[in-house]
């Protein structure tokens, strides 16, 4: 049996290092599952402690990602919207992928964090800076990687899991294993609930109950892999999510009687067959996203109800060799098909897509440092797509110190809604296209020592070109290919544990500091030349400490947001804010079983402030669980 | 090994407290106590920030001086003005602001721009206008028209209209209330006796009527802006038509057709003197004499980006004309000669969509 806390502090994953579950154990262990973790050297890769994914009960991915990493998330209200904004990009230039295939939908590549449930996952990797060359369009700012991995040993886990929460809020999941050298079967279901009715102040100074800020949430996830012998994984993964969710007002507008009803059914089909130092992967991909959204208030008039249909088909071979001992490479060729209908767009749109990579990994200097070259060219039938270089560089300086440097080209094509939206679309429109440098050292203590101690501080630098905006003329909204945004900044990361006798300590810390702004005069005396993007903030930092003790835990978490502009020529801004959680949990024991009891405060200091301009959120807030684990 | 990793302890002691530095250095707005009289002078409603931002209005003296921006907000404790401010009107001595996307109608001291009430509950309303018979009526979404007390702020009636019913016209007894369609297609005029509460008429034009004036003959000048958008031309797209109507008996008098089914003409004001109509039309501002049998498209004043919206002061015999950018900063507002020499420009707020001219 695994004693489950015991394992916290030894598996505060490092950059780079996979969760035990997901390596295969491989006759040739540099023959690893996926691109990020072989062909990522020189970038910054940060993977999710698994421990915290499995501990997320059904929290969206949003709010575990906004409170264990440096990543700005724009949250707008209590399990509202919550886009990604890294690096000083904005949301849709960078992609959420599951299994290797992108989530983010044709239609306006924006991805709510919010209705992902994190503990479908057992690992979660970020990627940050720019990836077109390993993974195409949409790779700018980062990209979040998802993984359902199968372990081939005898298991057989059953947890059910179950919270209540302030604002009305009930969920709970199941999630059932049972695995042996051969098969692998992972069943996972969750349902949640929340009325999010919280109290806050009113413009007037009045405290209101919130309202129309319901959702409801049911999710499915299946996993079936077989392993034939060692010589070839093959499986499927089905994923189904409903999310009907209402959609509040925000403080300056009337109240709100919208609703959004979504659905998703993903499919990933997948074969890996190894041969000598290497593997031949093949992947079909089939998505399909369903979303309605309906304002009864606006119907007459607006005709306010919106119905957007999207699929996504993609195939994918690529053949990854060790051809020396220092040299390995990774060839593929991706097809992808992408649909959309919407009352919108004038007919069902069509576009496909396809894209050729060569990877090539070298080590060097006794195999301590490593360097990359990646090629990537995409082709589509509604544009010319970008060639995609890319190179980076990793490896010691002394002792413990590590450099690491790339330097890439990406891009991201524009959406369906940016081509097609009656009215207003523009089928002129270019991809936009961004060379991307990064520069890290990075400092790990030796795995035997007592303090375990690692931190990384890397500067960014990219400068996108062509970047797409709707800009009116007069009641018409357009995108054009209008602006040139310079995004750099400093990423640092310290995190460390400690042991005092019976008592383990963990500590992690993230500051990032982010500058992003507009490098191209539209006219004369432009007052938004030079000027900070939007939502940006110069400052953020996230601070998380955590105690262990003989089954107890102890969590605290805290993370600031700096202020933000909120007007592009950066005359309005709102105050930045501090968030502090709480947490307290304590695992029971019985033979093999165990029961898990947590309860945490949020927003301890009862902070009052809004993420989003004139979207409240919630003050102090309270959640109570328990998990029941069988094995 | 020891001092690196002192270094970076130092490193990390430094952000955080750089960090608690930031948390504390919240700063708390006071709105400074003005005892500038308002009354005369210019109000610029603006949309505000899109899209979840608040309206505002700027304030400027009627010589183009003292700038005051976000009037409403400073002279009421720094409440917003909320969510899509779209008009003002001016109702004796006080100014009723309408803010669409709240519901509300903000009615104003216009010296001290002090709130002093407000009507709630009247769904997306967009333009107020003025009987003179102690009412005022205000135009909704809801395919409506509200009858309302400016003194008491309580609505007296309400009457049902075509499409998404925009501006309108007292014209004698009668209120003339253009159905703009909203994003579908309306082509009336809904004629309400203004006594009766009723409607009494509806008059068929060309699609999307945007703007109405009354000229020195007592004749209606409707200007039909067409269905379609400028520049981007679909199925369905129609041409914009400026038509006269007698309202004697709500014949067509005059019927000038725009050329292009794809530049749509907006918007109509008229001089001072009642024969001269002002309107926006693609590149610029345009004008027609109301004598002229044919369509002039004469442009008086060139503007590449186009003007949000037109609006005229009749006792100085001034244009005003706003450029509400990209919603994402500050706009301007022009004012022109009737000639089209441009006079000064003024700086609004975010999105500037009416003007307003003080008493």
């Amino acid at each position: 049996m695994i004693i489950f806390y015991l394992t916290l502090t030894a598996s505060w994953t490092f950059a780079q290092k996979l969760h035990p579950d997901s390596i295969y154990m491989l006759p040739d262990v540099r023959v690893s599952a996926s691109k990020i973790v072989t062909y990522s050297a020189g970038q910054k890769v940060e993977s999710i402690d698994s421990t915290l994914i499995s501990g997320s009960g059904n929290v969206g991915l949003g709010e575990l990602l906004y409170r264990n990493s440096s990543l700005n998330i724009n949250r707008y209200n209590l399990n509202g919207l919550n886009l990604l904004s890294v690096r000083g990009t904005t949301s849709s230039q960078s992609s959420v992928y599951w299994n290797g295939f992108q989530l983010n939908p044709p239609n306006n590549s924006l991805i709510d964090l919010s209705i992902i449930p994190a503990n479908y996952f057992n690992d979660i990797s970020i990627l940050y800076g720019g990836s077109s060359s390993l993974y195409g369009s949409g790779n700018i700012g980062a990209g979040i990687h998802l993984n359902n991995k199968p372990v081939f040993k005898k298991l057989q886990y059953l947890s059910f899991y179950n919270s209540i929460a302030s604002f009305h809020e009930y969920s709970g999941n199941i999630k059932a294993i049972y695995a042996n050298p051969k098969w692998y079967f992972k069943t996972q279901v969750m349902g949640r609930k929340a009325q999010n009715d919280f109290r806050y102040k009113s413009l007037e100074g009045e405290y209101e109950n919130f309202a129309n800020a319901a959702l409801r949430q049911k999710g499915f996830m299946q996993d079936v892999f077989r392993n034939f012998k060692g010589r070839n994984i093959s499986g499927i993964s089905l994923w189904y999510q409903e999310n009907d969710k209402e959609i509040p007002a925000t403080l300056t507008s009337k109240p709100a009687d919208a609703d959004q009803k979504d659905r998703s059914l993903r499919g990933v089909l997948s074969s890996k067959q190894f041969i000598p130092k290497g593997f031949i992967s093949a992947k079909l991909a089939v998505f399909n996203d369903y979303e309605h959204y309906i304002d009864p208030d606006s119907l007459q008039v607006l005709e306010i109800d919106s119905e957007i249909e999207t699929t996504r088909i993609q195939g994918e071979v690529s053949m990854n060799k060790q051809i020396s001992k220092s040299t390995m490479f990774d060839a593929g060729v991706e097809l992808i098909h992408l649909t959309g209908k919407s009352v919108n767009y004038a007919q069902q749109i069509n576009q496909q897509q396809a894209g050729i990579y060569l990877l090539i990994s070298q080590r060097f200097l006794q195999n301590k440092w490593v360097a990359n070259l990646k090629m990537r060219q995409d082709f589509n039938t509604d544009f010319t797509m970008p060639f995609t270089p890319s190179l980076g560089l990793e490896g010691p300086v002394i002792n413990n110190l590590k450099i690491k440097a790339t330097v890439s080209k990406n891009f991201r094509i524009p959406t369906f809604n940016d081509l097609y939206w009656i009215p207003g679309g523009n089928s002129e429109l270019k991809p936009e296209t961004s060379w991307n440098q990064d520069i890290g050292l990075l400092y790990k203590t030796d795995t035997a020592s007592r303090i375990d101690f690692y931190s990384e501080l890397t500067a960014f630098n990219s400068m996108v070109d062509d970047w797409i905006m709707w800009i009116p003329d007069g009641a018409l909204w357009s995108p054009l290919n209008i602006r040139r945004v310079w995004a750099r900044g400093i990423e640092a990361t310290a995190k460390s544990n400690v042991s005092f006798g019976k008592v383990k300590a963990g500590i992690m810390a993230n500051y990032t500091y982010t500058r992003s702004t507009n490098e191209k005069k539209l006219y004369d005396n432009d007052p938004v030349y030079q000027k900070q993007l939007i939502y940006i903030p110069k400052h953020r930092f996230q601070l998380s400490l955590n105690l262990v003790f003989a089954y107890w835990v102890v969590g605290v978490d805290q993370s600031y947001t700096g202020e933000r502009y909120v007007s592009a020529d950066n005359t309005e801004s709102m105050e930045g804010y501090l968030l502090t959680n709480m947490y307290v949990q304590k695992s029971l024991i019985f033979n093999n079983d165990r029961l898990i009891l947590k309860a945490e405060i949020l927003n301890l200091l009862n902070e009052e402030y809004q993420a989003v301009l004139y979207y409240p959120m919630p003050g102090r807030s309270y959640s109570i669980s328990i998990q029941l684990i069988i094995q | 090994m020891k001092n690196s990793l002192n270094t970076i302890s130092r490193l990390m002691l430094l952000a955080f407290s750089m960090f608690l530095l930031y948390s504390c250095a919240k700063d708390e707005d006071t709105p400074p106590v003005s005892t500038t009289d308002f009354s005369e002078g210019i109000f610029i409603v603006n949309e505000g920030l899109f899209p979840s931002g608040s309206g505002s209005v700027t304030w400027f003296k009627m010589d183009g001086s003292d700038r005051t921006p976000k009037l409403f907000e400073k002279s009421n404790n720094l409440l917003p003005l909320g969510n899509l401010a779209q008009s003002m009107t001016i109702i004796n001595n006080d100014g009723f602001i309408v803010v669409n996307n709240a519901n509300i109608i903000r009615a104003v001291s216009l010296k001290t721009f002090q709130q002093k009430g407000a009507i709630e509950g009247i769904n997306l309303p967009r333009f107020i206008v003025n009987t003179g018979d102690g009412n005022a009526w205000v135009s909704s979404w809801d395919n409506k028209v509200f009858v309302f007390d400016p003194e008491a702020l309580t609505v007296q009636g309400e009457v049902s209209t075509g499409t998404g019913p925009e501006k309108m016209m007292k014209v004698g007894e009668a209120l003339w209330v253009l159905n703009q369609g909203g994003y579908s297609i309306d082509s009336t005029i809904t004629i309400i006796d203004i006594n009766a509460r009723q409607v009494s008429q509806t008059v068929m034009v060309y699609p999307k009527p945007t703007g109405i004036q009354v000229d020195e003959n007592g004749n209606v000048w409707v200007m039909c802006s067409g269905h379609g958008w400028n520049g981007w031309p679909a199925s369905g797209d129609s041409r914009g038509h400026l038509v006269c109507i007698d309202p004697s008996d709500y014949s067509i008098l005059v019927d000038l057709e725009f050329p292009e089914t794809d530049q749509h003409p907006e918007k109509l004001e008229i001089n001072a003197g009642g024969d001269e109509l002002f309107y926006i039309y693609p590149g610029g501002i345009y004008k027609q004499s109301i004598a002229s049998a044919n369509l002039e498209l004469a442009k008086i004043m060139n503007h590449a980006n186009g003007f949000y919206s037109l609006d005229f002061d009749s006792k100085n015999d001034v244009i005003y004309a706003t450029d509400a950018g990209d919603f994402q900063q500050d706009g301007w507002v022009y004012r022109f000669q009737t000639t089209g020499t441009l006079i000064d420009s003024l700086q609004a707020g975010v999105g500037p969509t009416d003007v307003c001219i003080g008493n």
